[in-house]
């Protein structure tokens, strides 16, 4: 795999030269990365890349983000090489010894970099480049087989044994193997109601595990997901806010990947994964105390329901969001607390878990 | 171009003669708001357009020097020196006038200069003096009466100040009347401002803007000083009265014959006959000395006047002699009231002795009090008659004497209803007490129902007269018109006590009516003492002092209905009641305002009409004050005239003028100084002296009191821009921090001369029209159109007159002015093709354009002028040009320089057409910035011109161009030509700009795109070369190559 990367970007390289010294304008090619641009297949259950690409021709207006694009290329090329890593962070300051070419902001060499990842339809962790952030949080019956970095030998993770802290998913989590007898994945938005779950030991009481995204789960998070509910065979639960941002930005990410990294949706994506709430419909039947929505979040709606190929595809969630947008409120999970702090563990999980039918694609 | 030459005399012969009052009348308003930065400007660009015009006329091209010096710190002298053809002597005097007023604007055509209106009256308008007289304007103009006027303080009291000078101007053609409510009326000039109070407070306001929505101040009370000397009633004898006072006589005699040796000597000394004297000494009661032989014999014998006057007591002619008092007197006062208001003096008939003095009126204590008071003041005894026909009863004697005393106080013989008018002298506050007395016991009445004191009378200048009379005793009246009478009424308990308890009736039936009603009145003011607009200031207060709705004296008022005055009572209370609460060392503002109201010395009445009317008298009058702004003109605060140059002047230096007017003759040097007295100038020095390397010129030099700034306004800007719009002129100018400037020449070609040409039918007003058929040559109404117009042919003139209905023989100067009226609208109804526009002088474009690459440091330039175009008759063109970039500031708004007839205009731009033409222009289209209707921002300067032979300034000041939409439009297009051109060249540029970015690119990235090649496909050093410079030279071949270069216009 690693060999077929720096292929890749000779090649690309070598093509580029060839053109110049023929005379000929050179270009690089890559998928266009927005919503506009994916399709959405049930059975695949992921967003896959259609064929729009768009073509940057080296001119006077693109000669510079032509050069970065180059020099870009060519640190990967390094990296690779000399089996090293570098954080996105650590890309952005060596460019700044690029001179004319240097990035001023850290964005425009994320941008760069998400250029190139999806010109050669790789991931940027193929590419020898990492981010920083963290992947999410673990607690619950699982244990996770990792390799010692130094010896190389395998430690197994009980993910039980962190009293009331957690197992961070890791950067890379192709390596890890997993074993566990739990019934359930429950992936939970917010850190606070992952805490609540976990200090009254809500994974042995319903033998499940239970892991914390923080907001839209990353790449590792959503890769971590995936391979253990395919290895492992056991099904995904999200339990996020109910108000667009929820649904359409974390949920949907979380299950079927971002326009964003729609070239490598395929393996960062939980297909499997069900929304358990809280839906538009608990909002009414747990009688949730209520915020209004903003107009930001109905400009979101509005917009998921023209735009986002998923939402689209499924009737119940049109259903959901139109009535979302009809109530013109938002719920929290938290807002379950108003029944007491421990009703989301003694009544909504259960209840909810009972009834399939009270769950969204 | 055939110039022919003119000398110095010929232009003197053309000279139209400028009354000093019409000098004084344009500077006034060109100085006239105590502005010394502005008199400098305006002093130094008389005498340079003056230059400019002389030494054009002569065909010469102008060099002019400036120099200002300053003297002190306030003071300055100007030295103006041009090539122009020199002043001869008989012009000299003219010197102010031609300084400040270059054009012969009798004839249509565009040179600098125009003609204005002033701040003034008609002469009839009574201004109330500091000592209780009252006289018509004109009166203390022409005399030049040094008096205190009253006058207006900030804090609405009244003062009084000094008459600084005096103004007597050619009337203009349309007066405004103002009417009140209260009876007041006034007629002024459009342009005087009177002080009002409306929905904005105070402010000063032009007679032409009132509207009814105003009221004007009007003195609620005349204070006045009265000189305690008693008047002897001698003074009011003719001069060849005889004395009856043989002992005296005889006295003064003996003492000249004492004086003088013999009663030869006495005869020599002053022109009398001695057998005259020798006359005088028997005892013939015929043989009496004249008052005016008694007067110079006391005078040369020293002896005082109380002795004089006591000794002129026994009066008369012909040996008929009557007592007279010593001194006017309160009966004497009553005596003349009396027969002012019931009493006829018989119009002298020559044939007869004597003359008929009656008095008419059927009150027996009025009659009594008559026959008793001739008995008293002349020793005479009266006769009661009954008319035949039972129209009631008299009182009659007959003396001329009596008749000429009454004369010389202002009662007519004869047929006096209309014409009697109290003469000054009298105007006093002890004496009109008597006066107003007996006045009212004759024609005064009361009404019970109505609860008012009237007073009818047909005189309609009394009737103002008395209304002033009354307000010294601080009584309001107004006046009431129905039909043919006037009544001047008092109402309201205030007023009609004070009636009471000031003057009265002695006539015991309205004596006892007028207690009634005063016991019977309840409201102590009358409706014309409202006091309007000041709820904003009372609800403000109250919000101020947050007292409870409840507890507010006059919770009625704050409701915002359309009432807006309330009564003087009632804002009594209101701020008794502030003045309470608040913290008197700092009492909040709309407290202050309204405790001024409140105790101020003026009243606010309503406008009841204020309109426009033609004036067809010679003058118009005003003065101007020394202390304050303002003075009371028939009891109406009005503006008064600003003081001038003529102050400036009065530096107390003469004006110097050196001329020149043949090379061949020596120069000649004037010194010039203004007599203050008469208003005239005068040579006080006339030297020939030598003036080498000068062919022919002048020189003036002047010292005034100024101010030196730089800016906008500056001097400095007025000379910088008049360089542009006149490229051909040299000019020197070495400013008062002594930086000599040099405005080269960039032509050698003088303007165009411009041709005369007859006024357009289109253009004329009423009142110029009248004129013209007064003046005209031509007697008949049909030549006189043609010859006195342009463009009007035989069958237009045909038409005009057909649609007036007027036959063409008419006589010209007997149209009356309905007919001139109608003539007036056929002419604007009848299709006359346009002037001829030969008549205009543009700078043209390209001397625009040179004008601005020589001051204006930029680095696109572009000029434009309009084909002629015509408003209201009057054929102009404008001119437009436009400077852009180089070091001009970007960021600010662009500037503008206005020009009309080749004169900078420097204030008021808001009011102009110009930058309404600017304005209403889309820049954005031509590549500049500009916020909603504001002038665009960036490095611009605008330059926009009208050549009219009359350009309509808004206003006499000569400082906007009203905004015509004919002439806004003409500018839009200009600056629109101008425009398109400027934003082609800003578009170009800033293609330019980025293509010059775009080759930096390449320059800077390339290399990168050969480092990231060379590392990843691993090249050599020399393969890396050539992928820059293949790519290098690729890229730019894609590239277009943008030339700025603009074309230059030579």
């Amino acid at each position: 795999m690693a060999k077929k990367v720096t292929d890749q970007i000779e090649e690309q390289a070598r093509n580029i030269y060839s053109k110049i010294l023929k005379h000929r304008k050179p270009k690089l090619k890559s998928p266009i990365r927005s919503l506009q641009n994916v399709s959405y297949d049930e059975k695949k259950g992921y967003f896959e890349l259609q064929g729009k690409t768009k073509e940057r021709t080296l001119t006077v207006n693109t000669v510079k983000t032509f050069a970065q694009t180059l020099r870009m290329m060519s640190l990967s090329k390094q990296v690779v090489d000399t089996n090293d890593i570098a954080t996105k962070r650590e890309v952005y300051y060596v460019s700044k010894n690029w001179e004319d070419a240097k990035f001023n902001e850290q964005p425009e060499s994320d941008t760069v970099m998400d250029d190139v990842e999806a010109m050669l339809m790789v991931n940027r962790e193929q590419l020898g480049f990492i981010p920083e952030e963290k992947g999410g949080e673990i607690a619950g019956e699982l244990i996770v087989i990792d390799k010692d970095p130094n010896s190389g030998e395998d430690i197994e993770i009980d993910c039980t044994k962190f009293g009331s802290g957690a197992y961070s998913i890791p950067i890379s989590v192709e390596q890890l193997k997993f074993k566990t007898k739990a019934k359930f994945v429950l992936v939970i938005e917010t850190a606070g109601m992952f805490q609540r779950l976990v200090k009254h030991g809500y994974y042995k009481t319903a033998n499940c595990i239970l892991i914390s995204m923080g907001g839209v789960p990353t790449r590792a998070c959503r890769r971590f997901i995936r391979r253990l509910s395919e290895s492992m065979k056991i099904p995904v639960f999200a339990f996020v806010d109910c108000d667009p941002y929820g649904v359409s930005s974390i949920y949907r990410t979380l299950k079927v990947g971002s326009g964003n990294a729609a070239h490598i949706n395929k393996y960062f994506c939980v297909p499997n994964a069900k929304f358990l709430g809280v839906t538009p419909e608990d909002i009414v039947k747990y009688k949730l105390p209520t915020h209004k929505l903003k107009d930001v979040d109905i400009k979101r709606a509005k917009d998921a329901l023209k735009n986002d190929p998923f939402i689209r595809s499924h009737k119940e969630w049109k259903r959901a969001i139109e009535q979302l947008i009809k109530m013109g409120v938002r719920a929290e999970q938290q807002a379950l607390a108003a029944w007491g702090l421990n009703y989301v563990i003694d009544k909504y999980l259960p209840e909810k878990l009972k009834n399939s039918k009270s769950w969204l694609p | 171009m055939a110039q022919t030459r003119l000398n110095a005399e010929d232009l003197a012969k053309e000279q139209r003669s400028i009354s000093i009052s019409e000098f004084f009348l344009k500077n006034k308003h060109l100085l006239g708001f105590d502005n010394p930065r502005k008199a400098l400007v305006t002093t130094i660009k008389e005498a340079v357009d003056n230059s400019l015009d002389a030494t054009e006329q002569i065909g010469v091209t102008p060099e002019i020097k400036i120099k200002v010096t300053p003297v002190s710190a306030k003071r300055f002298k100007i030295v103006v020196e041009d090539n122009g053809p020199g002043i001869v002597r008989e012009q000299i005097p003219k010197i102010f006038a031609k300084l400040l007023y270059g054009s012969k604007f009798d004839k249509l055509k565009s040179t600098r200069g125009q003609q204005g209106i002033g701040i003034c009256m008609t002469p009839d308008t009574l201004i109330p003096l500091g000592d209780g007289k009252i006289l018509p304007i004109k009166e203390i103009v022409e005399n030049n009466l040094d008096n205190d006027l009253f006058v207006l303080a900030p804090d609405l009291k009244l003062g009084l100040g000094r008459i600084d000078r005096f103004w007597k101007i050619p009337a203009p053609p349309e007066m405004v009347k103002i009417k009140t409510l209260g009876g007041n009326e006034i007629k002024l000039t459009p342009e005087n401002p009177v002080l009002v109070r409306n929905a904005e407070g105070f402010s000063w306001k032009e007679a032409k803007e009132i509207t009814k929505e105003d009221y004007i101040a009007i003195s609620r009370k005349l204070g006045t000083n009265i000189k305690e000397e008693k008047i002897p009633l001698v003074d009011l004898l003719n001069k060849d009265t005889r004395i009856d006072n043989k002992p005296f006589v005889d006295d003064l005699l003996l003492k000249l014959r004492d004086k003088y040796g013999t009663w030869k000597g006495v005869s020599e000394r002053f022109p009398i006959r001695v057998d005259q004297i020798k006359g005088w000494r028997k005892n013939n009661i015929r043989r009496r000395p004249k008052k005016r032989d008694i007067e110079l014999f006391t005078k040369d014998l020293e002896i005082s006047r109380k002795e004089f006057i006591d000794n002129c007591t026994r009066v008369g002619r012909l040996g008929n002699y009557i007592n007279i008092p010593k001194y006017v007197s309160p009966e004497f006062m009553r005596f003349l009231g009396l027969i002012s208001g019931d009493g006829h003096i018989q119009a002298p008939i020559k044939t007869r002795w004597g003359t008929n003095i009656s008095f008419w009126n059927n009150d027996d204590k009025l009659q009594n009090g008559f026959k008793n008071l001739v008995k008293k003041l002349f020793n005479i005894d009266s006769s009661l008659f009954y008319h035949s026909k039972g129209r009631g009863k008299m009182h009659q004697f007959s003396s001329s004497l009596v008749a000429e005393i009454l004369n010389n106080c202002g009662i007519p013989s004869g047929k006096k209803h209309d014409k009697f008018y109290l003469k000054e002298f009298l105007q006093r506050k002890d004496l009109l007490r008597p006066y107003l007395q007996a006045l009212y016991d004759c024609e005064g009445s009361v009404s019970l129902e109505r609860k008012t004191v009237s007073f009818m009378i047909r005189n309609k200048k009394m009737i103002k007269q008395i209304q002033l009379f009354l307000l010294q005793f601080g009584i309001i009246s107004r006046i009431n018109k129905a039909s043919s009478d006037l009544r001047i009424i008092i109402s309201s308990k205030k007023n009609v006590k004070k009636f009471r308890d000031e003057i009265g009736f002695t006539h015991s039936k309205r004596a006892n009516e007028l207690n009634v009603i005063v016991d019977a009145m309840k409201k102590e003011n009358s409706k014309i003492e409202k006091i309007p607009f000041v709820k904003k200031q009372i609800i403000k207060l109250k919000q101020q002092l947050s007292v409870p709705h409840k507890e507010w004296p006059s919770p009625h008022l704050l409701v915002d209905n359309k009432r807006h005055t309330i009564n003087f009572e009632t804002l009594q209370s209101t701020v008794n009641f502030c003045m309470g609460k608040v913290n008197l060392k700092r009492p909040p503002l709309e407290l202050q305002e309204l405790y001024c109201i409140l105790n101020s010395d003026v009243v606010w009445v309503e406008v009841t009409s204020s309109e426009i009317f033609q004036y067809n008298k010679k003058f118009v009058y005003d003065l101007t004050m020394k202390d304050g702004n303002n003075f009371l003109a028939n009891g109406i605060l009005v503006h008064n005239s600003a003081s001038s140059l003529y102050a400036q002047l009065t530096t107390g230096k003469p004006t110097k003028i050196t001329s020149k007017t043949s090379s061949r003759k020596k120069a000649h040097y004037f010194e010039l100084h203004i007599d203050t007295k008469n208003n005239e100038p005068e040579i006080i020095k006339d030297l020939e002296v030598d003036w080498p390397d000068k062919k022919t010129g002048t020189k003036i030099e002047i010292e005034l009191e100024a101010a030196y700034q730089k800016g906008q306004r500056s001097i400095d800007e007025y000379l910088k821009q008049t360089a542009i719009v006149n490229p051909h002129l040299y000019l020197i100018y070495r400013n008062p921090e002594k930086k000599t400037i040099h405005y080269p020449r960039v032509t050698n070609k003088l303007p165009k001369e411009a041709k005369e040409i007859k006024p357009h039918p289109y253009g004329i007003e009423l009142g110029i029209l009248i004129r013209m058929l007064k003046e005209s040559k031509h007697k008949k109404l049909k030549s006189f159109l043609m010859k006195e117009f342009c463009r009007v042919s035989s069958r237009v003139a045909d038409q005009i007159l057909e649609k007036a209905n007027l036959e063409p023989n008419a006589l010209s100067s007997r149209i009356a002015r309905q007919q001139a009226d109608n003539v007036l609208h056929a002419m604007r109804e009848t299709k006359i093709m346009s002037p001829p526009s030969d008549c205009v002088v543009p700078i043209t474009q390209k001397l625009v354009l040179k004008g601005l690459k020589k001051e204006v440091d930029a680095e696109f330039y572009e000029a434009i002028t309009r084909p002629p175009a015509v408003y209201r008759g009057y054929p102009f063109i404008i001119e437009a040009g436009i400077a852009y970039g180089g070091n001009l500031p970007a960021d600010q708004q662009v500037r503008v320089l206005r020009f009309a007839n080749r004169v900078p205009l420097q204030y008021q731009p808001g009011a102009c057409a110009v930058t309404k033409g600017i304005t209403s222009t889309n820049w954005r289209q031509y590549g500049l910035s500009q916020s909603g209707k504001n002038l665009p921002i960036g490095p611009v300067v605008i330059l926009l011109h009208i050549a009219s032979v009359w350009v309509p300034f808004t206003s006499e000041s000569k400082e906007a161009i009203a905004q015509y939409p004919e002439i806004i439009k003409e500018m839009r297009l200009a600056l629109q030509e101008c425009g398109r051109k400027l934003g082609k060249y800003i578009r170009k540029k800033k293609r330019a700009q980025v293509e010059a970015k775009h080759k930096s690119y390449i320059q800077k990235y390339l290399p990168h795109i050969a480092i990231g090649l060379k590392e990843i496909l691993t090249l050599k050093d020399t393969q890396e070369k050539r992928i820059i410079t293949t790519l290098k030279k690729d890229l730019e071949k894609t590239r277009p190559n943008i030339n700025l270069d603009v074309k230059d216009v030579k």
